[in-house]
C-alpha cells in the first residue's frame, strides 16, 4: 500500500501529539493551575515548599517521559518484529520477552517478600533486575534454539518464544499460588504494567537503554523491507539476512526486556500502533518505524491520562491500552485490509 | 561482454550427499540459457551457486574473470540478479514499490532513492510493459503481471546477468510464451540470462542454449543447442520413461512428449 501521508497530515499530527503530552502534563489526581506554578517559580523557594512545581516536575514529567519512550518502543519493536517474523500478529512480546521479564519479577517478589524493591544495585531495584535477567534468558534460548537450524527460520524462532512464554507464564501461576495473599496485589499489580511510579532514575534507565536500541532498528529499516517482501530475494540483493535476523531480534528483544523491567508488561501498544500507522503510511520502513515510534509514545501517553482521570483513582494503564485500543483497532479492521497475508 | 562462469563445482547440503560435482556452467550476455532435468537433479542448486548465495564446497563462479566471492554483496547484485520460484510478500506494496526495492544495490541501507533511482524505475517498469500496472496493489495481480512486475524489479538491480528459477511455473499457457518473449527481448538487449524450467518445448524454443542435469550423474548429462540435448535416448534415461521427440509443426523446435506406458506399450 503506497504512502498516504501528506505534510499536512503530518502537521496535524504532530499538533494533536503536543497537545496530548501537554494535557498529560496537566491533568491528573491534582490538577495543576498555571498561575499557581508560575508564582511558585518566581518565589524562589526550595522545590519542596511548591506543591504545583513539585508535582510538575517530580511526577508529571518523568511520568509523561515514561509513556513517551515506554511506548515509542514497543511500537517499533513490534515493526521490526512484524518484519522479522514476517506475521502480522507478532508483538515485542511475542518471543517470551514480556512473559520471562515477568516471571523474573514475581519470582524476586516472592523469594524476597519484597525486600527485593528496596535492595538494587545502582539504583536498579532487585525486582527490575531479576525481570531484565530473565527478558535475556530467555532471548538467549530462543538465539540458541535459532542457530541451531542453518537459517535462522521465522517459524523456529516463533514456536520457541511462544513456547518459552507459555511456560514463564505457567512459573507465574506456580508462584502465585506459592505466594502469600497479601504479596498477590503487589504481583498483580505489576503485570497491569504502569508508568506511574516512575522517577528519574527509571527514565535514565530507559533512556540509555531503549534510544541506542531504537536508532540500531531505525537503521535496519531499509533492509526490513527487504526481507519483508522477500527473504531470498533480499539475500540475492547483497542483504545478509541471517546478520539482519540477528541484529534485529537481540535489539529488539533487548529494548523490550528493558520496557517490561521498568513499566511492566504494557499489553496491545506494539501490536496495534505499527497496523495503525501503516495504514497511513504505507508499508515502507523507513516513514513507518520513525513515525511508529512517534504515535506509540503519543498513543501511551494518551492511555496514561485516561489511566488517571477515567475511573476512580489510578487505573492500571495495561487495561486502559487493550479497553480502549482494542475496538479502535477492530474499528480499523474493518475499514482496510492491513495485509497481504499469503503464505 | 560480460560473462559468467562456473566451473568445476562441486556443493552438497550440510552432511548430505552430494548434488553437483564438478559441473560447468557459463551465462554469457546476449545468451538465453535453460537450465532443464528432473526433480532433484539439482538445477535450482546450481542457479543458487552461480549468483552467489550459496558457496560451493569446490570449485569456482567468476564473473568476467573475477571471483564473485571477492566482490561484496551489493556489488555482486549489481552484476548478476537472482528471482527465486516463489515469492511471498507480507505486507503488501504497490508495483512502483516492488520495483523501488529492486534498486537496494545501488541505494543501500541509509541513502533515499535519487531521481537517478527513480529514473531507473520507470524504465524498468516500461520495459516490461508495466507502466500502467505502477499505482496497483502487487498482491491483486494476475500470475502473469506478477511476473513481468517482478522481472522489472531485478532489472532494476541494473545486472549484466539474470538468473530465474522457475519464472514461469504457475502461469498459464499465454503468460509463459509472455515471459520468455520478454527473456528473448533482454537477451537481445544485452542481457545474459539463465533460465531453470520444466517446460522443455519453451525452452526450446526461445533458449540458445540448454544444460540437462541429471542426479545420476550429480551434474550436467547433456549440454548444446535445444535440438542437441532434447533427444529421444537421453531424455528416456533421464526422465526414466518413454519420450518421444518431434519437431514442432510451425517453429521445427524440438517438441517432447511422454507416452503413456500403459496405453502404448
Amino acid at each position: 500500500m503506497t504512502s498516504r501521508i501528506t505534510l499536512g497530515r503530518i502537521a496535524l499530527l504532530v499538533l494533536i501529539s503536543a497537545g496530548i503530552v501537554l494535557v498529560s502534563l496537566w491533568i491528573g489526581a491534582e490538577s495543576l493551575r498555571w498561575e499557581q506554578i508560575q508564582a511558585e517559580w518566581r518565589s524562589g523557594k526550595p522545590i519542596t515548599q511548591c506543591p504545583a512545581l513539585s508535582i510538575l516536575i517530580n511526577q508529571r514529567i518523568p511520568r509523561t517521559l515514561a509513556a513517551l519512550l515506554a511506548g515509542g518502543t514497543l511500537a517499533l519493536v513490534g515493526c521490526a518484529f512484524q518484519a522479522l517474523l514476517r506475521n502480522p500478529l507478532a508483538t515485542p512480546y511475542t518471543l517470551g520477552v514480556a512473559g520471562a521479564g515477568a516471571f523474573g519479577a514475581f519470582a524476586a517478589t516472592v523469594l524476597m517478600e519484597g525486600a527485593a524493591a528496596r535492595i538494587g544495585i545502582v539504583g536498579i531495584s532487585g525486582v527490575q533486575l531479576a525481570a531484565f535477567l530473565c527478558a535475556l534468558l530467555d532471548m538467549a534460548a530462543i538465539y540458541a534454539m535459532a542457530a541451531r537450524h542453518p537459517r535462522m527460520s521465522p517459524a523456529v524462532l516463533l514456536l520457541t518464544g511462544v513456547t518459552l512464554g507459555m511456560l514463564a507464564n505457567a512459573g507465574i501461576l506456580f508462584l502465585r499460588y506459592l505466594a502469600k495473599p497479601n504479596m498477590l496485589v503487589v504481583m498483580d499489580r505489576w503485570l497491569m504494567g504502569g508508568v506511574d511510579v516512575i522517577g528519574y532514575r527509571d527514565i535514565k534507565t530507559l533512556a540509555v537503554g531503549t534510544i541506542p536500541c531504537a536508532l540500531v532498528l531505525l537503521l535496519q529499516a531499509a533492509k526490513l523491507d527487504q526481507i519483508g517482501f522477500d527473504v531470498e530475494l533480499a539475500a540475492g540483493r547483497g542483504i545478509n539476512v541471517r546478520r539482519l535476523q540477528a541484529v534485529t531480534f537481540i535489539v529488539g528483544s533487548l529494548a523490550t526486556a528493558i520496557v517490561v523491567s521498568t513499566v511492566g508488561p504494557i499489553g496491545f501498544v506494539g501490536l496495534i500502533v505499527p497496523h495503525s500507522v501503516r495504514a497511513l503510511t504505507g508499508s515502507r520502513h523507513r516513514l513507518l518505524m520513525p513515525i511508529s515510534l512517534f504515535a506509540g509514545g503519543v498513543f501511551l501517553c494518551m492511555c496514561d491520562i485516561i489511566a488517571r482521570k477515567t475511573f476512580v483513582g489510578e487505573t492500571p494503564i495495561g487495561i486502559i491500552t487493550a479497553l480502549f485500543g482494542g475496538p479502535f483497532f477492530l474499528y480499523l479492521l474493518t475499514k482496510r485490509r492491513f495485509v497481504d497475508w499469503e503464505g | 561482454m560480460h560473462e559468467l562462469v562456473a566451473s568445476h563445482i562441486t556443493f552438497a547440503y550440510a552432511s548430505g550427499p552430494p548434488i553437483l560435482v564438478d559441473v560447468n556452467a557459463q551465462v554469457a550476455c546476449g545468451k538465453l540459457l535453460a537450465l532443464v532435468g528432473p526433480n532433484g537433479a539439482g538445477k535450482s542448486t546450481l542457479l543458487r551457486v552461480m549468483c552467489g548465495l550459496m558457496r560451493p564446497q569446490r570449485g569456482k563462479v567468476e564473473f568476467d574473470g573475477a571471483s564473485l566471492f571477492s566482490l561484496s554483496s551489493l556489488e555482486r547484485a549489481r552484476r548478476v540478479a537472482f528471482l527465486p520460484q516463489a515469492v511471498n510478500p507480507t505486507f503488501s506494496l504497490s508495483v512502483f514499490e516492488v520495483v523501488c526495492l529492486g534498486r537496494y544495490p545501488h541505494v543501500g541501507a541509509l541513502r533515499t532513492m535519487r531521481q537517478k533511482d527513480h529514473d531507473v524505475v520507470l524504465r524498468c517498469l516500461q520495459e516490461t510493459r508495466c507502466d500502467a500496472l505502477r499505482a496497483r496493489d502487487f498482491s491483486e495481480l494476475s500470475g502473469g503481471e506478477r511476473q513481468r512486475v517482478l522481472i522489472a524489479a531485478i532489472l532494476a538491480q541494473e545486472p549484466d546477468i539474470l538468473l530465474l528459477d522457475e519464472p514461469t511455473s504457475l502461469l498459464d499457457l499465454h503468460h509463459q510464451i509472455e515471459v520468455f518473449s520478454l527473456l528473448k527481448r533482454l537477451t537481445r538487449e544485452g542481457y545474459g540470462v539463465a533460465v531453470v524450467t520444466h517446460d522443455l518445448n519453451t525452452a526450446a524454443r526461445f533458449c540458445d542454449h540448454m544444460l540437462l542435469l541429471s542426479s545420476s550423474v550429480h551434474g550436467v548429462k547433456a549440454e548444446g543447442t535445444p535440438s542437441e540435448v532434447l533427444q529421444e535416448s537421453i531424455l528416456s534415461e533421464v526422465y526414466e520413461t518413454e519420450v518421444k521427440v518431434c519437431p514442432h509443426p510451425i517453429t521445427g523446435t524440438p517438441l517432447v512428449t511422454v507416452l503413456d506406458a500403459e496405453r502404448y506399450p
